[in-house]
């Protein structure tokens, strides 16, 4: 997964240009390792900094960091208020020198994204109204639908394997 | 109505509610209803049997209730950030009526508008916005933009003029070979 992904990371932590195609130097196996072990160190040392995360969540993907509320809509998570859910499928994470790219998903114990069910709510009124003229024919429905807030806790990366 | 009279807001919580601890927001119930009229039947039902058993399992809550002669049944929500929700539940039967709690337990009391955004964040970039520089070799910073070699066009694969003009170079050789 990571070596797959070494030129992303390359061109932020060494400012090698990703433009010129017969530049680009991260096909060294060395170049690579230095690049993995850079980023083992910033993991290890917590100097990563912020992460952010897209997880993917019911068909949609969201792009969170730590503190951020996400709206599920059209539907209520089973957890209820105040439950604190893990977010399994993580498709990407990133910080500020380099970012981890899954295939399609990282693995459960690279990373671990944590979140709190803070509402289960409905959405508002949305009126549905059809009409069709010269046949007598009108309806109306209103609709609420159902909404999730989620709060995002935490986000960790461990390790890269 | 069109979209831009219907009020609109963006995601909001409560005193940052579950950053830390998750508080619930739902601080006092007050269900007003009938004794003796029909449409507060089912309302009378579910406090015979019901309610304690809500307000067992939601101890952060407050119950309270008022007999009001000949008056539709209604439950009045207030909650943490001061707001009041009054939900009319006359003739409803008791399920409902629990369905509707739940609602009322599980919102946060902020006014059910449209969202603007389905998202809420205060570090929006981390690695920085992307500008068309990111990512390039700092040379390009000194660099002259008359330079041929900037505006030569970057690919990877051989076009197709190319791939032919190869194959006749790589054809002439082997007659030449031959021909030798």
């Amino acid at each position: 997964m990571f070596l797959k992904n070494c030129a992303n990371v390359a061109t932020r932590l060494m400012g090698i240009s990703r433009v010129h195609s017969s530049a680009i130097v991260p096909s060294s196996l060395q170049v690579r390792k230095n690049i993995q072990t850079e980023v083992e160190n910033q993991i290890s040392q917590g100097t990563a900094g912020r992460l952010f995360a897209v997880v993917h969540i019911k068909g949609s993907q969201y792009k969170v960091t730590e503190g951020d509320i996400i709206v599920l809509g059209k539907y209520h998570l089973e957890a209820d208020i105040g439950e604190k859910i893990r977010l399994n499928k993580i498709l990407l994470i990133g910080s500020s020198d380099f970012s981890l790219v899954g295939r399609p998903v990282l693995k459960e114990n690279m990373a671990k994204v944590e979140a709190t069910v803070i509402e289960k709510t409905l959405g508002h009124e949305k009126i549905f109204f059809n009409y069709i003229r010269r046949k007598s024919h009108n309806r109306m429905r209103i609709r609420q639908e159902a909404m999730t807030h989620l709060r995002i806790n935490s986000i960790e990366l461990n390790s890269l394997e | 109505m069109s979209g831009r009279a219907i009020p609109s807001d963006f995601v909001k919580s409560v005193l940052q509610n579950g950053a830390g601890r998750y508080v619930c927001q739902l601080q006092r119930l007050t269900f007003k209803f009938c004794k003796s009229s029909g449409g507060s039947r089912g309302t009378r039902d579910y406090i015979e049997k019901h309610l304690i058993d809500f307000s067992r399992e939601n101890p952060g809550t407050a119950v309270y209730i008022q007999p009001r002669r000949h008056h539709t049944a209604r439950v009045v929500a207030e909650f943490l950030n001061g707001n009041t929700v009054v939900k009319n539940i006359n003739c409803l039967n008791p399920d409902d009526i629990m369905k509707w709690l739940e609602h009322l337990r599980t919102r946060s009391g902020i006014e059910i508008v449209r969202l603007r955004k389905s998202q809420h964040t205060d570090s929006p970039s981390i690695q920085g916005v992307w500008t068309p520089w990111t990512n390039k070799d700092s040379s390009m910073n000194i660099s002259d933009y008359t330079d041929k070699k900037l505006l030569e066009m970057k690919r990877d694969e051989l076009t197709a003029t190319e791939k032919l003009l190869e194959l006749a170079k790589n054809l002439r050789e082997k007659d030449m070979k031959k021909t030798t």
